[in-house]
């Protein structure tokens, strides 16, 4: 089990090289086999992983009892007792929930900027990372980095898509939650660390022919766009360039249609990861069938929106997230805004772990004349129009409802912006009945208004 | 003459020589005159920039409880992990930002929402940024005790009546000069020499897994007793 990790007191303590303790090394070198699983729990059955939650949960419930202002705040205003919980299902009907507002509400008006979730001192810390803030002021993420598994992705993932230790993995990243670094040579391989940047591509095709790496992380839309145009100007052999991936994880956004065929064109392995409601992450397995959650990590419900009710398996609605493994800065029935679909059924990949599918963030959604419109059913419009096909674009959301659609669009090269314009409109009418208004602005002015690996979907003005 | 030997690490069994002091930790870029090059570093490297890192940091006052934001990309993760470690095993907090102009304003919210001690790395892309999100960098960084400052973002702050440190990425190497003094650097891992133009060359250690020779930093100034001072602009 994860908390075994810190059987030894002082091994657990001190800090490797790699910013992981001794102890939690040891014990992940020990795993590392033949087998396609990392940790027993990954194969668990759905009962015995209900088990396992409910055990978690009722600790889960004793420490944030204690420790989490804001849990205490919100479960007193709504007359329950953390403690009274006897079970999974007692939790599901009668424990109230939290979201980004109730932390950014307690934070402001207790000058604490955890928002109140921080259940440890201060100087157990050891770093503070925090969300791309792309909607507002950033959520801080806590880090003990002696304690495994509450980083945003554990070694599972890596050694599930073929990564074993001695591997490179070629890191196109950011500095936002933490370094994605520690988990890597937690996986026991060597990280290529490079900037996350469509300028900064061309250092990382030297590279990855040099290294030969096993795993991309990560793959985005910008830096596609930046393959594309050196595959262009110089004649890069794709096929090739890809062929000692393994796999290629992609994050940030959704994969469109004309992305997809590119990459199948040059015959890339892409596993798509996506964020677990501010609880970690969720990632495609070699299946290919939805994203798993971990659940001995955190415990999944998906509600109608707005509402509390479960919907049925295979339904839509709301993601709900517990976490129940991370004991620093955890957050409980934390509403994220994300509308996903879920399956509890097993996985042809041998778990049975829930997987979700993406449909889109709830402040997301425009309508606009009745008609309800997601960034996604924007994106192959856009993505049609070759001066704009890196999909850059925002839809102007000065409130959900509206009487126009307005669209800002990044284009590439010197065209026509007139002529552009209307062929973006024509794509988005064609698709969704509804004609935009576009403004343009060149990719690369659009790309600084936000993080490397995506753009504000919406904005305001 | 200038020459670089990188040879890729040796791809070993990481099962039985994870935390081996010559197991390779990962691979970091270096910028250098003639563009990135890449190099690596093996654990042993990494605990003696640590070393070095600590001494740098109790320099700058970081003790247990500071909180430091550490503002660089990830192609700089060579140079800047070990000052992770090092405030670590000060027993002070570290955050992180990147050094764009997006990315300024989660540097100004930490220095908003934390008492930092300090916040090492603003370059001209985070003064771009914070301009561009409307904040004064003047109140951003006036109170802190601290401010590394990269390139032409040290002048801009001085202008602004700040007194901030010149921090700069020679290579490998992270240089942290105080104000009016040159920059001391680790003697023990680096040899660093001028040619006769004044260019500032990088030898590595012998204990190292990257192999530099007398390679050339795009940098120019004067080395002397173990201080780096660099030209003007620099």
């Amino acid at each position: 089990m994860l908390d075994d990790a810190a059987a030894d007191p002082s091994d657990a303590m001190v800090l490797n090289p790699s910013g992981n303790s001794v102890a939690y090394q040891r014990e992940n070198v020990a795993k590392w086999s033949d087998k396609p699983f990392l940790d027993a729990v990954e194969t668990a059955s759905r009962a015995e992983i209900e088990a396992l939650q409910e055990k978690k949960l009722l600790e889960q419930l004793a420490w944030v009892a204690e420790r989490s202002a804001v849990v205490r705040e919100v479960w007193r205003a709504a007359g329950v007792d953390p403690l009274s919980i006897t079970s999974l299902e007692d939790f599901k009907a009668r424990a109230p929930f939290m979201d980004k507002d109730t932390l950014r509400d307690f934070r402001d008006r207790n000058d604490d900027p955890f928002g109140g979730v921080l259940c440890v001192d201060r100087a157990e810390i050891h770093n503070i990372g925090s969300s791309s803030g792309t909607t507002g002021d950033p959520t801080l993420f806590a880090e003990r980095w002696n304690r495994p598994y509450e980083g945003p992705f554990t070694p599972r993932e890596y050694w599930h898509l073929g990564l074993r230790p001695g591997d490179y993995v070629l890191e196109l990243s950011t500095v936002l939650r933490g370094v994605a670094h520690r988990i890597t040579r937690a996986a026991g391989a060597i990280p290529l660390m490079l900037n996350h940047d469509p300028n900064e591509v061309e250092q990382a095709v030297e590279w990855i022919l040099k290294y030969r790496p096993t795993i991309f992380f990560m793959l985005s839309s910008p830096v596609i766009y930046g393959l594309e145009r050196l595959e262009r100007e110089k004649g890069i052999d794709m096929v090739d360039l890809f062929s000692s991936f393994k796999a290629c994880i992609y994050g940030g956004e959704p994969i469109g249609p004309r992305m997809q065929r590119t990459m199948d064109r040059w015959g890339v392995k892409v596993f798509e990861f996506s964020s677990l409601g501010d609880s970690g992450t969720i990632w495609e397995c070699q299946a290919k069938d939805g994203f798993h959650a971990w659940e001995d990590i955190a415990i999944v419900e998906v509600l109608e929106p707005g509402g509390d009710r479960h919907v049925a398996d295979g339904e839509g609605g709301e993601l709900v997230v517990t976490a129940i493994h991370n004991k620093t800065d955890p957050l409980i029935r934390y509403r994220s805004g994300d509308f996903v679909r879920y399956t509890k059924a097993p996985c042809a990949c041998g778990r049975e772990h829930v997987r979700l599918w993406l449909a889109g963030r709830l402040g997301d959604e425009v309508v606009v004349d009745g008609v309800s419109i997601l960034p996604r059913d924007i994106w192959t419009a856009v993505e049609e129009v070759p001066e704009t096909a890196a999909a850059l674009f925002q839809i102007i959301r000065p409130q959900r409802e509206l009487t126009e659609l307005k669209l800002r669009v990044g284009y590439d090269g010197q065209p026509d912006l007139d002529d552009v314009a209307r062929r973006v409109a024509d794509q988005v009418e064609a698709r969704i009945k509804v004609r935009p208004r576009v403004e343009l602005i060149p990719n690369s002015e659009l790309i600084k208004l936000g993080p490397p690996h995506k753009i504000p979907r919406v904005a305001k003005a | 003459m200038t020459v670089a030997l990188l040879d890729a690490p040796p791809v070993t069994s990481a099962a039985l020589t994870f935390d081996a002091p010559d197991a390779i930790w990962g691979v970091g870029s270096a910028p250098m005159a003639g563009g990135l090059v890449h190099y690596p570093l093996s654990n042993r490297d990494v605990m003696a920039d640590v070393d070095w890192a600590e001494k740098r940091l109790r320099a700058l006052g970081v003790g247990a409880g500071s909180l430091i934001d550490l503002v660089h990309n990830y192609s700089e993760c060579g140079q800047f992990w070990p000052y992770y470690l090092a405030a670590m095993r000060l027993g002070a907090q570290v955050m992180n930002g990147m050094a764009t102009p997006w990315d300024a304003g989660r540097v100004e919210m930490y220095v908003r929402r934390f008492p930092l001690h300090a916040v090492l790395g603003v370059g001209p892309q985070t003064l771009e940024g914070l301009a561009m999100f409307g904040f004064d960098a003047g109140q951003v960084f006036g109170d802190l005790a601290v401010v590394g400052a990269r390139g032409r973002a040290a002048a801009t702050l001085e202008a602004l009546n700040l007194r901030p440190h010149r921090m700069t990425l020679l290579g490998p190497l992270i240089l942290i000069a105080a104000p009016g003094e040159d920059a001391a650097y680790d003697m023990a891992e680096w040899t660093l020499e001028t040619d006769e133009d004044g260019r500032i060359l990088v030898t590595s250690g012998a204990g190292r897994a990257a192999r530099y020779a007398r390679l050339d930093t795009g940098f120019r100034g004067r080395v002397a007793d173990g201080r780096v001072g660099l030209e003007d602009g620099e």
